[in-house]
């Protein structure tokens, strides 16, 4: 009360500790050196040959395949994310077994292993004469070299951006609430989409979000397993990469602001999303 | 509500474990049909998991619980139709308090599902019913603790129970709001009249609305029965000083006569025909003092200090036969009619002595 009176005449007291203006001042500098000179670097490079040129570079036939093939991959990776990020997040939380500690350990393998890693292994298991990839050979089932060896890839890579951001929320949601629904007579499903989902929304649209963001840059795990055949199995950021490789940089910055805006894009409809699904609560 | 389906609830050889530790002990009771009973017990003994035993959220290892002689142990607890109120209100969080109310009735299955205005009536009469139709549209979150727990009762009642469990209700609220909603809760009970058990350990609480009181310890049932009986009768020294206060003098028995010392403190119980040791449990307001020149009785003690609580006087008393110092309390204006100042000696007559062997 007293503290909030003080606070309103005085504006510039806002909290009880002082120093808001070196630690603003500190984190602004960071993210403009990090983070905004190197975007504003390279949206100028793009726009070096001008409109025209830009416009011709990143609606050319060839970039136009890649996004359509990185972002269709970089959607159903990310749905699919959705479910199996929910799945371990709720396992690792709702159930006591053993090697639990173990497998929430690994949640976060692909955090740590070089992607070239992962792409190689992946190459490898899912290959025609990998482990799985006779298999579903034999179904088949081709995943190296087409579209699902490179959404393969992007599940593996951003799993636990989802798992990450359930469980927290999961740990601490009150099983009051589904008793309160199971005495009430409600199934274990009416329980599970009624009281349990909805107050998951939020962190599943923020593990979507970044599980996708991952998914559009992702590199090095994919072109192992992609096969990397233009117009069919080429991402963009491998054809930015090619651009590089031929001193053609303004081409290569012109198609990566395209996926940085996408990116962008992304992130901010996923923050209307998140803003509207909390103000349901 | 549903006057006409009052049922029991009876518990035999009931026992359940927590790992090694077990947390019911044997327990054969007996909850009177259409009457509010407490369960009243210190910390962790045990009264929680009973009331969950009863509601299906927790599975007993052994005995058997019926509803009106129907063996219910392993009915599912969404079978059971028991409403459970929890002493966190346990409401859903994202859904308004007219959702709240009306999730029990929502979710049955579209052959027993009222339609919705018949939903909705019902929502509203019993929202009416906890006085706060006007908070329909309000989400949890924007009420008090007070009215959250209301609305979790309602919403408990929405689908017309068979029992009404209630854990700690009040036991989040501050001491004005209690009392409150303590007697709004009497008062619901007599208009529907469903068989209701509320845990509890606020024995104020258990005493001034209950129809019926458990007494537990450790996983125990110390007593059962009406207040009146085991607050004049309890069975035992932990219900004896577990409800309201009680000190304890050793005296010796002979002949029925109680002894404290050479001095008589007063007599027995009829039935009681023990010669020798007792321990005898004495309540502040049931010692009488007297001024020194009184002669009524054997009892004396020294006066040692006087404090005043409110609206009356609690005096510490020095017994002279075991030097065992004892409360006493008294009203104000019968504390100035003795003229008496500390460090004088009275005389004393226990009322009703509680006697255990
Ligand atoms: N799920 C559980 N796992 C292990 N031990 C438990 C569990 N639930 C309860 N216990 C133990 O059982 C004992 C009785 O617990 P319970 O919650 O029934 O007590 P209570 O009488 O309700 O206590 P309080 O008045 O503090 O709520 C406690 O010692 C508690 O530690
Ligand atoms: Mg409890």
């Amino acid at each position: 009360m007293i503290a909030g009176m003080i606070a309103r005449r005085k504006p510039w007291v806002r909290g009880v500790l002082p120093g808001f203006g070196l630690t603003m001042g500190t984190t602004l500098l960071f993210i403009s050196l990090v983070v905004l000179l190197p975007l504003a670097a390279l949206l100028s490079q793009a726009a070096s040959p001008g409109w025209a040129e830009f416009w011709r570079i990143i609606s050319s036939e060839r970039a136009v395949a890649t996004y359509k093939l990185t972002l269709s991959s970089a959607l159903i990776a990310s749905i699919f994310n959705l479910f199996l990020g929910l799945l371990l997040a709720w396992i690792l939380t709702r159930y006591e077994f053993w090697g639990r500690g173990l497998l929430d350990a690994m949640v976060d393998l692909p955090f740590a292993l070089p992607t070239a890693v992962a792409g190689l292994s992946l190459t490898y298991l899912l290959g025609p004469n990998g482990w799985f990839g006779q298999w579903l050979q034999a179904l088949g089932i081709t995943v190296v070299y087409t579209q699902l060896g490179i959404i393969s890839a992007m599940i593996f890579t951003s799993t636990p951006f989802v798992v990450r951001a359930v469980q927290p929320v999961l740990e601490d949601m009150d099983t009051a609430a589904e008793e309160a629904a199971a005495s009430l007579g409600a199934s274990p499903w009416q329980i599970f989409s009624g009281i349990i989902l909805p107050l998951l929304v939020p962190a599943l649209l923020a593990g979507f979000a970044l599980a996708f963001a991952r998914s559009l840059g992702e590199f090095g795990a994919i072109i192992f397993i992609a096969g990397n055949l233009p117009y069919h199995t080429e991402i963009t950021a491998l054809l930015i990469m090619i651009r590089l490789e031929e001193y053609h940089y303004a081409a290569a910055a012109a198609i990566a602001s395209v996926v940085l805006a996408a990116a962008l894009v992304m992130l901010f409809v996923i923050n209307l999303l998140q803003g509207w699904a909390y103000r349901q609560r | 509500m549903s006057g006409d389906a009052l049922l029991s609830i009876e518990l035999s050889d009931v026992g359940k474990h927590f790992g090694r530790f077990q947390v019911l002990d044997h327990i054969h009771l007996r909850f009177p049909a259409g009457r509010l009973s407490a369960l009243l017990g210190p910390s962790g003994s045990g009264k929680t998991t009973l009331l969950r035993l009863i509601a299906g959220l927790e599975s007993p290892d052994q005995g058997v619980i019926r509803f009106a002689g129907e063996d219910v142990s392993h009915l599912h607890v969404s079978r059971r139709q028991v409403g459970f109120v929890f002493q966190h209100y346990a409401l859903f969080k994202h859904m308004t308090v007219f959702d709240n109310v009306a999730y029990g009735l929502k979710i049955k299955p579209w052959r027993e599902r009222p339609s919705k205005p018949v939903i909705r009536k019902r929502v509203m009469a019993l929202l009416e019913l906890v006085q706060l139709a006007w908070a329909a549209k309000h989400l949890p979150a924007q009420l008090s603790g007070g009215q959250r727990q209301r609305i979790a009762l309602a919403r408990a009642l929405a689908v017309e129970p068979r029992v009404l469990l209630l854990d700690e209700p009040f036991g989040a609220l501050d001491a004005q709001v209690r009392a409150q909603l303590r007697a709004w809760l009497k008062q619901l009970h007599r208009e529907i009249a469903v068989t209701t058990l509320f845990v509890t350990h606020d024995q104020e609480e258990a005493l001034e609305i209950s129809d019926h009181i458990v007494i537990m310890n450790q996983g125990r049932i110390e007593q059962s029965g009406s207040p009146q009986q085991v607050y004049d009768q309890p069975a035992n020294p932990f219900v004896c000083t577990f409800l309201g206060q009680a000190h304890q003098i050793s005296a010796h028995l002979r002949q029925g006569v109680i002894y404290c010392g050479d001095q008589v403190v007063g007599t027995a119980a009829p039935g009681l025909s023990h010669e020798g040791a007792v321990r005898v449990y004495i309540r502040p307001h049931d010692i009488e003092v007297l001024p020194p020149d009184d002669t009524r009785s054997a009892l004396t003690a020294t006066l040692e200090q006087i404090a005043m609580i409110g609206p009356y006087v609690r005096l510490a008393l020095r017994l002279h036969a075991t030097q065992a110092l004892i409360p006493a309390d008294m009203t104000q204006a019968r504390f100035a009619a003795l003229h008496i100042a500390a460090d004088n000696t009275v005389q004393l007559v226990i009322r009703k002595p509680h006697v255990f062997v």
